[in-house]
């Protein structure tokens, strides 16, 4: 996956986190090592320069914010920053009222089909991406992470701040709900 | 409100590393810390340790002031009365 090829952890991490939790302008190595691996995230989710840059700004600032509350619990540091640019995301969604359009691999779009038994016929993609679309943030976000981001259950537990196996089940669940739907549309 | 939409070229439109760059700036970070930080300081007042240290500084201030009038306020001891 990308995000572990690029957003792979810093040396002494747990250092550098610790003087930056005593004095944030000591934050600069981790800004400087996960500005890419976040920037690539959030631009996959708005397809948008500036949309992105803004996103990401709001992200390093509430991460620089809320430093001292950082707790080593075992994940690396980059998930905590995965979430916050999660949530960061979802709610440029909710509060957006103009449609952004997203742009997804058609490999990632097959692979998906294939887990809900869907076929990879082009026309069935168009159905299948429209139900996707239809569906609330927070259950589309799971798919995303599992299909678009290509995570294992493992780093969408991680990002999630929840079990690989709350995961696991939240996926399934999710997957149920796009099932269903693209169902009701005559599939 | 988001829509999909399938790339079919398989190849992914991700920015250039200047790109990122460009927009990477970890002074403007700093700078918009800082002013959060700062709008965020409570006024003393709010503070309920200096608000109790500002209430004292005030009550001595007015019993110094109230104990300063008092020792004005006695009236010089007319020298005609005091022979008579």
């Amino acid at each position: 996956m990308d995000r572990s090829k690029s957003g792979r952890r810093l040396p002494n991490e747990q250092k550098l986190i610790e003087l930056a939790k005593t004095n944030p302008a000591r934050f600069a190595p981790l800004y400087n090592h996960y500005y890419k691996p976040i920037f690539i995230f959030v631009f996959k989710k708005v397809r948008n320069e500036f949309t992105c840059d803004d996103i990401v700004s709001k992200v390093f600032l509430k991460a620089i914010l809320n430093i001292k509350k950082y707790e080593d619990r075992g994940f690396p540091f980059s998930s905590w920053l995965y979430r916050i640019a999660s949530n960061e995301v979802n709610l440029f969604y909710r509060k957006s009222k103009k449609v952004t359009e997203v742009e997804i691999m058609e490999t990632d779009v097959i692979t998906l089909m294939k887990e809900i038994k869907e076929g990879d016929e082009v026309d069935r993609q168009q159905v299948v991406i429209k139900c996707l679309g239809d569906l609330s943030i927070e259950v589309s976000h799971l798919i995303e992470l599992r299909f678009f981001d290509r995570m294992s259950f493992k780093e969408m537990g991680e990002v999630l701040g929840i079990t690989h196996g709350n995961a696991k089940i939240r996926l399934y669940r999710a997957l149920d709900k796009l099932k269903k739907l693209v169902e009701e549309q005559g599939i | 409100m988001k829509k999909y939409k399938i790339n079919r070229t398989n190849i992914e439109n991700l920015p250039l590393d200047e790109t990122i760059n460009k927009y990477k700036d970890y002074s403007k970070l700093q700078v918009r810390y800082n002013d959060v930080v700062k709008r965020n300081k409570l006024p003393l007042y709010k503070n309920r340790k200096m608000f109790l240290f500002i209430i004292l500084i005030v009550l001595l201030a007015y019993l110094i002031a109230s104990g300063e009038f008092s020792e004005t306020e006695e009236a010089p001891i007319n020298p005609i009365e005091q022979s008579e």
